[in-house]
């Protein structure tokens, strides 16, 4: 695939950074290792999150710990309806000293962007982000100007509709590498939570474990991870049959596919593995798929089917019935 | 992908689509052709089988050619039914069709005219059937079915394996006719098609797995044969005219062949001394059924260049040396038309070989149809006298010619001692009993029997022949044969040719036409020290030997010693008085091997000894796969080790699914292996893992697949050991996907 030549890691040095970010962020986040786990997998992928759940379940919480965790520059943008496309990529204001316009960078302008509640803010600004999401970049009165690398979306967003909220746009959920839920935490989690929030915000107490360039590194190791060709069949075939499934109205794009196989790299990375498993393809693919498919006859609760079937059961089951390729590895 | 590389692509593949098409449609044609040839077995002529190939070819091409514009598989085959409709219309009825082809009601009543046609020629012909138009009909009707059942099977279906049923079904038409009517030669080509239609139509590239399938196949194609007696196809290529087939026993197709409206050609002969009588067939097993053979083996040491001296012939009797030349015309059958008492016979092709009691000569491997030979024979010419001094002490052997069966009406044994019961000698006796059919109120009639239901030749119609006094030979031969017995003179009916006619007087030889109407069946009486007499008691047909003509009746016959030749003393003056004295022959060889003349089977057989055949593919599929699986796992292919294992744990009952990953099925599995299982298990899933999915190169050693297979089996009992032997699951799941 896409190997770089250098920057990769040994396997000891990729374990202990993971490790160290995972324990790191479990501090706060209490009893949602999967989460966390999927969190990081993401972030490895180089992939934009996408976390979705009832407000007050730590959504907002796991994206700045994300955040914190890494020694890089974290901007947070909380998306309201008067929000303005300029309030993310920034402004060209003149200055009377120059005489000249000069471009203030916007919030986009980080390693780590967390847009806060991202479906409050009209369509119009929820689309500045797609070219930086896509492209990496942000073009401003015709001058294009590159955002640093990495650069990683984690986005909150409430399921439930409420006044004043724009559904995101199609195009823009494809760019999410993937959608997670907090979930509730248990009663021995919440009980916990409840201790070490009397005093302090636990948040303050995170200090970075892993600088930018160890971030790189990371991300690096992760593109050096093999996938076979079987592997690969396999994640088309899984896409395929999205397409072709009566419950479903749109399936997987081909960028599904791409940020599917990237999530299945990073997630047999962090397994301590250099060579993708069907098994981590089956168990990225409802993260990593359900929040782009549109089913089909939907009631308007866009997750459930008139079936009763949700797109992530329609996911598993396409899952279950894909046959398995296990033939020899095409080197 | 640009644009036009696209549909570069797109056209290739809807090429070899259409090639795929086309080509599993001429395979299915082939084997429907090949199958259909098995018909020759019940028809004369082959010209049939060009209208039939010509319906299945019309129904598999127009089903090709609407699926290679369309792509709705059970369209096509609806497509297909229609043009075979369509060819059937064309050859059948195009005068009533619309453009010829449309058919109205017109068509519909004109085939089933041609249905009704057909039937009645198949119930007023015997077999081989000449096939006139309606059955020609009724066979290309039959062949559209089968071709549109194979299309279905191949396309819509697709599982080309089904194909067999519909070939099988045409295979078994002329067994279900006739049950001694099969062609090991048409199962063996039927076989091979079927396994070009497998290799052909399988729906993936790779023909492995086929395998099993071609194997089972080929060993049916040779258990069939050989389970089934095997008839020579009839030669569908002649004047047309049918032939006689002798059969297993000719009895039964006598009056069938007798009733024949234009006599057939059977044979000519020539000869110096004048006609003669030619046998076919002894038969000395005497039921309420019919008249049989006894299963004596024939002797294959005793090549016919040398037969033994006639049974029961004694030096004293006169005798003459004959010599025939009979060319055998239309007559198909593993039994031999020759005279009595036959010495030698030269010039003729295959293995032949006598049989020691009633002289008559068999084959295995040869037919008699086309065979020109030369017969030497020794006719006796007992006197009268002599005849009536034969003595009464029979040879031990003898009992069973004596053998009446239990429901004998009593009106036979009754009316053989009021018409005989004053004689004083056993060749007395005999003499009235022929005479009281040739000469007493007796009617010759070949339909009178089977409009009264009397038809045949067992006890069981015995006494309904003799109150109704009418029949042909066959009555008059089984009534005199068992008359005889009921009077301790040992009998039996033979079934053969009455001299037939005269057709050409050179100045050296005579030659003689033997047809159909010739046909004949006659009792043969022993006489001690004489030996077996034909005696004739068909009214109005043939002619009894001089000797054993009533002189009463008779009186312008010179004296028999004066109008024979001086008799010639065989070389072998030393003959004993009975085959059983010769100790190179043994007559009561207890024998059950099949004889030409031996057993039948019917199909119902055939289906139970099939049935553990057929019951046990899927075993002899699953191991087959097995095999194939573990060869691939040497030459490294580590995927079918892991298929192999999934596959024994769903035979043995896991609820393991097919698709899931190996890991997935791992730990589904690990729940139910002990330790040593487990971690045997995860070393295997290891090194699939790694040669599957990663770059390093991981072999997988037979042993460590045959020990993970073994630790599975051994985790259940012995029942589910045993089901997923004979019933695996597994045995028809898809194919293997190959990298």
């Amino acid at each position: 695939m896409d190997a770089p030549t250098s920057g990769s890691l040994p396997d000891d040095v990729f374990h202990d950074h993971c490790d160290a970010i995972v324990r790191s962020i479990s501090t706060v986040i209490d009893g949602k290792t999967e989460a966390v786990r999927l969190a990081l997998t993401v972030l490895l992928a180089e992939g934009h999150l996408l976390i979705e759940d009832v407000p007050g379940v730590g959504k907002t919480m796991l994206a700045r710990a994300l955040a914190r965790t890494v020694d890089s520059t974290v901007s947070r943008v909380q998306f309201t309806p008067d929000l303005l496309p300029a309030d993310i990529t920034g402004v060209s204001v003149y200055n009377q000293n120059t005489r000249e316009f000069e471009f203030k960078k916007g919030p986009v302008f980080a390693n780590i962007v967390i847009g806060d509640e991202i479906n409050r803010a009209s369509p119009k600004t929820q689309s500045a982000l797609l070219e930086c999401m896509a492209e990496s970049s942000v073009t401003v009165d015709g001058t294009t100007y590159e955002l640093e690398s990495p650069f990683i979306v984690v986005a909150t967003q409430n399921p439930i509709e409420m006044e004043g909220t724009y559904p995101l746009p199609e195009a823009q959920r494809d760019r999410f590498m993937a959608r997670i839920s907090m979930g509730y935490p248990d009663a021995a989690a919440e009980l916990a939570m409840l201790r070490s929030r009397e005093l302090t915000s636990p948040l303050d107490a995170l200090t970075p474990v892993v600088s930018v360039s160890q971030l790189r590194e990371l991300i690096a190791t992760v593109r050096r991870v093999f996938v076979s060709t079987a592997v690969e069949e396999y994640a088309v075939a899984i896409a395929q049959a999205t397409r072709r499934d009566r419950e479903v109205r749109v399936g997987a794009s081909p960028r599904a596919t791409l940020h599917l196989v990237r999530a299945a790299k990073a997630r047999a990375a962090i397994d301590g593995r250099d060579f993708v498993l069907p098994d981590d393809i089956d168990a990225l693919a409802v993260t990593v798929l359900a929040h782009r498919m549109i089913p089909a006859r939907h009631t308007g609760d866009t997750s459930a089917l008139l079936s009763g079937h949700s797109i992530a059961d329609v996911i598993e089951r396409i899952v279950a019935e894909i046959p398995v390729p296990v033939h020899a590895a095409a080197s | 992908m640009s644009t036009t590389e696209a549909a570069r692509v797109a056209s290739v593949a809807r090429h070899d689509r259409r090639v795929r098409l086309w080509s599993i449609a001429g395979v299915l044609a082939l084997a429907t052709g090949v199958a259909a040839s098995s018909l020759g077995a019940v028809l004369t002529e082959g010209a049939w089988w060009f209208p039939l190939m010509a319906v299945v070819v019309a129904v598999l091409a127009s089903g090709a050619a609407f699926r290679s514009v369309n792509s709705r598989a059970w369209l096509g085959s609806v497509v297909a039914a229609a043009g075979g409709l369509v060819s059937l219309v064309l050859m059948f009825a195009p005068q009533t069709a619309i453009l010829g082809i449309i058919p109205t009601a017109d068509t519909v009543s004109r085939f089933g005219q041609l249905v009704t046609q057909g039937q009645a020629s198949i119930a007023v012909q015997s077999f081989p059937a000449d096939a006139f138009v309606g059955i020609v009909f009724l066979i290309c009707l039959g062949a559209a079915a089968v071709a549109v059942a194979m299309d279905v099977a191949a396309f819509v279906l697709q599982k080309p394996a089904l194909t067999a049923i519909p070939l099988t079904i045409l295979l078994l038409v002329p067994s279900f006719v006739r049950t001694e009517l099969h062609d090991a030669f048409v199962f063996a080509a039927t076989a091979i098609a079927y396994v070009a239609v497998l290799l052909v139509a399988s729906p993936q590239k790779s023909t492995r797995s086929a395998w099993p399938l071609i194997s089972a196949a080929l060993v049916l194609s040779l258990i069939v044969p050989v389970v089934l007696p095997s008839v020579e196809p009839a030669e569908q290529l002649g004047s047309g005219q049918g032939l006689i087939s002798t059969g297993v026993n000719p009895i039964i197709n006598l009056s069938t062949d007798l009733r024949r409206g234009v006599p057939l050609r059977a044979l000519t002969y020539a000869s110096e001394s004048g006609g003669e009588y030619l046998r076919v067939a002894a038969l000395d097993v005497f039921s309420e059924d019919t008249w049989e053979p006894s299963q004596n083996e024939p002797t294959a040491a005793g090549s016919v260049t040398e037969f033994p001296i006639a049974p029961g012939l004694s030096d004293e009797v006169p005798r003459e040396e004959k010599v025939l030349q009979v060319e055998i015309d239309r007559i198909r059958g593993k039994l031999l038309p020759v005279p009595y008492a036959t010495a030698n016979i030269s010039g003729l092709e295959g293995d032949w070989s006598w049989e020691p009691d009633g002289l008559t000569v068999s084959t295995d491997d040869s037919n008699s149809r086309g065979q020109n030979y030369e017969v030497a024979f020794v006719s006796p010419a007992p006197s009268v006298e002599q005849l009536e001094a034969a003595p009464t002490t029979l040879p031990d052997s003898f009992e069973r010619y004596l053998e009446l069966p239990e429901t004998l009406p009593s009106i036979v044994t009754e009316t053989a001692h009021a018409v005989a019961g004053g004689e004083t000698t056993r060749f007395d006796q005999a003499l009235a009993l022929q005479s009281f059919f040739a000469d007493g109120d007796f009617t010759y009639s070949e339909d009178a029997p089977v409009a009264e239901e009397y038809d045949g030749s067992g006890a069981g119609v015995l006494g309904e022949f003799l109150a109704a006094k009418s029949g042909y030979c066959v009555h008059f031969a089984s009534a005199m044969a068992a008359m005889a017995r009921s009077l301790e003179i040992p009998s039996r009916v033979v079934v053969g040719f009455t001299p037939g006619e005269r057709i050409a007087d050179d100045s050296d030889e005579r030659r003689f036409l033997v047809s159909t109407d010739n046909l004949h069946a006659w009792p043969e009486l022993y006489f001690p020290t004489i030996g077996w007499i034909r005696f004739e008691p068909t009214v109005s047909v043939g002619s009894a030997p001089r000797f054993a003509q009533s002189v009463e009746d008779d009186p312008s016959t010179p004296d028999v010693d004066e109008s024979q030749p001086e008799p010639v003393a065989t070389p072998t003056s030393t003959s004993p008085a009975t085959p059983g004295a010769r100790p190179d022959l043994p007559l009561d060889e207890d024998s059950s091997a099949a004889t030409p003349n031996g057993v039948e089977i019917s199909p119902w057989w055939w289906l139970v000894l099939a049935l553990p055949v057929l019951l046990l593919i899927p075993a002899l599929v699953r191991v087959t796969r097995r095999a194939l699986r573990l060869a691939a796992v040497r030459q490294g292919e580590t995927g079918a080790a892991w298929r192999e294992v999934r596959d024994t744990a769903i035979d043995l009952g896991y609820p393991v699914s097919a698709t899931a990953t190996p890991r997935q099925q791992f730990e589904h599995l690990t729940e139910h292996l002990g330790d040593s299982g487990t971690s045997a298990l995860s070393s295997l899933l290891g090194q699939v893992e790694a040669s599957a999915f990663s770059t390093r190169p991981e072999t997988v050693r037979v042993g460590a697949v045959t020990n993970v297979l073994a630790a599975l089996r051994a985790s259940v009992g012995w029942r589910g050991r045993l089901r997923a032997a004979l019933a695996p699951r597994t045995a028809f799941s898809p194919r293997d996907r190959r990298g």
